[in-house]
């Protein structure tokens, strides 16, 4: 296996509470894309609570179904991929 | 990405403190679980759950409680839901998972205290986990010493009631242990201001065994040649089934069985093919200890199964249903949770019994016996565990760990090793 984190780049949608996210990750799996629930990066915020993941090939169509459906967020917020399973870091 | 520090002020959390667990939680859990590939798409429920561990969970408990509801926090698969929920109450797991929390415990107790305990400890006394700020009552349990001894000092801080489970399973053992659920259904019910009715208790033995239903079918996935799902994956769901609304659960795995079904139908596995089969036996895996699965899973194997709290012994055998009186179902109760079998049993043959039927039932090809460190009862009995194993020609691997982080690397070569020795299919 690569020990090496991944570093191509990915993008998450911030909320304001966890309802709205969870209705655009219901909007967004029914427009075929294939968003993922993730607890919000700490670099992009110091609360608790969901995020969800979008890869960066799925980013346009995402936020042509935020726009079209006027789907409530916080913002959008990009970082470099950093998934390390060899890290050995637990809670 | 709510803000829920006013619920955690209004709790009387060490908000600083606790702030650094919610620093750590996003990069592990990214490392442990997004790092995974092919994931079921019913996983984001549990994503959500975790990533909402310390918000929603506690302010739908919250929310019960203003209704009038009281919450008990539990610590052990003995203590019987089902009375509780009989009752309008709440059981919720307590969760003692983290090394974040042993320090906590530690200004208390012996270094030498299992970290399960010291974390459990720790986390009410540090105020830094909204579940244990937020029950009414502890629920204990007479499992070990170190427990015994805790409950003690808990209950300085926090109403605390003990079941005394007992240590052997002769039938006067098993009347014993209904005896004790009548004490704590009469305690549960002057705390709740509700009586448990032959109707209530009906609906609630079926409401947990539901939740059982619902586990042992995600686990017989694991069963197959090429499981669907990953060890680290089913971990995860067991952990969160321990304080997750026991009817949204259910219903949440079921909604995931079904893309299970669909998966196994559609011929998806999420194993290399010749990826070797562990099981992994002996003390429980709390919320978010995922270092061993994680390990495992790393290094190509796949964890097929856990005899473990946090695994069957949570869900295999169900309450009978077919019980009319209050009697009748107490009676059915002890027997149901005298079956499971903890190593605080003395003989405890039905433990090594299940290894062995487990090993055949999910066609693992080596057992890897872990103990938290300091379980003086999983420690001793490992070595009756181990031996028996071998003769029946089952290879076996004894492990000691904690929730730390320093011991992985050596975790990683001996797993590694053994790996190596189960030899390539």
């Amino acid at each position: 296996m690569d020990d090496t984190p991944q570093t191509n780049l990915v993008w998450y949608i911030l909320f304001h509470n966890h309802t709205q996210g969870l209705q655009l990750n219901t909007l967004l799996k029914d427009a075929g894309l294939k968003p993922i629930i993730v607890p919000t990066p700490r670099k992009l915020s110091q609360s608790c609570g969901i995020a969800l993941m979008i890869p960066t090939d799925q980013l346009v169509e995402t936020k042509a179904v935020i726009e079209r459906e006027q789907a409530e967020i916080l913002g959008i917020a990009v970082l470099p991929r950093d998934l390390n399973p060899l890290r050995d870091r637990y809670c | 990405m709510a803000d829920y520090r006013q619920m955690w002020q209004d709790l009387d959390m060490d908000l600083e403190t606790h702030d650094l667990l919610c620093e750590v939680l996003p990069q592990a859990f990214g490392d442990v679980y997004l790092s995974q590939e092919n994931r079921p798409e019913g996983m984001g429920y549990y994503n959500f759950v975790v990533s909402e561990i310390h918000g929603v969970r506690p302010a739908e408990l919250i929310e019960a409680q203003k209704a009038g509801a009281k919450v008990f926090g539990t610590f052990c698969v003995y203590v019987p839901d089902e009375i509780v929920f009989a009752a309008g109450g709440i059981a919720t797991g307590l969760c003692g998972g983290s090394q974040f929390w042993v320090p906590g415990g530690e200004k208390v107790l012996p270094t030498g205290t299992c970290p399960l305990i010291k974390a459990s400890v720790g986390a009410r006394l540090d105020r830094t986990c909204p579940f244990f700020r937020i029950a009414d009552m502890y629920v204990g349990e007479t499992t070990c010493d170190g427990k015994k001894k805790a409950w003690e000092i808990l209950a300085e801080d926090v109403p605390v009631y003990v079941m005394d489970l007992p240590q052997m399973k002769r039938p006067q053992d098993t009347d014993d242990w209904a005896r004790e659920i009548e004490s704590f259904l009469i305690r549960v019910e002057e705390m709740t201001g509700n009586k448990v009715t032959p109707e209530n208790l009906a609906a609630a033995i079926k409401l947990i065994n539901n939740k059982r239903r619902a586990l042992a079918r995600l686990y017989d996935f694991r069963k197959l040649d090429n499981p669907p799902i990953s060890g680290k994956d089913a971990l995860l769901i067991s952990q969160i089934a321990f304080y997750d609304d026991p009817t949204r659960f259910t219903q949440m795995t079921n909604a995931l069985c079904d893309e299970l079904d669909k998966r196994v139908k559609d011929g998806i596995g999420v194993y290399a093919k010749d990826a070797r089969r562990i099981l992994l036996s002996g003390t429980p895996l709390a919320i978010p200890n995922w270092k061993l699965h994680h390990i495992v899973e790393s290094l190509g194997a796949a964890v097929v199964v856990e005899e473990m709290c946090t695994g069957i012994r949570y869900f295999e055998n169900l309450v009978d249903e077919s019980q009319t009186t209050l009697d009748g179902m107490i009676r059915a109760l002890a027997e149901r949770y005298m079956k499971i079998n903890c190593a605080c049993f003395t003989p405890n043959q039905g433990r090594i019994d299940d290894i062995k039927r487990l090993v055949k039932e999910y066609q693992a090809d080596g057992v890897i016996d872990v103990n938290l460190k300091f379980c003086t009862l999983y420690d001793v009995e490992g070595f009756l565990v181990e031996r028996s194993l071998k003769e029946a020609g089952i290879p076996c691997l004894g492990l000691e760990t904690d929730y730390t982080d320093e011991d992985a690397g050596g975790l990683r070569t001996r797993i590694g090793a053994f790996l190596e020795m189960l030899g390539s299919k």
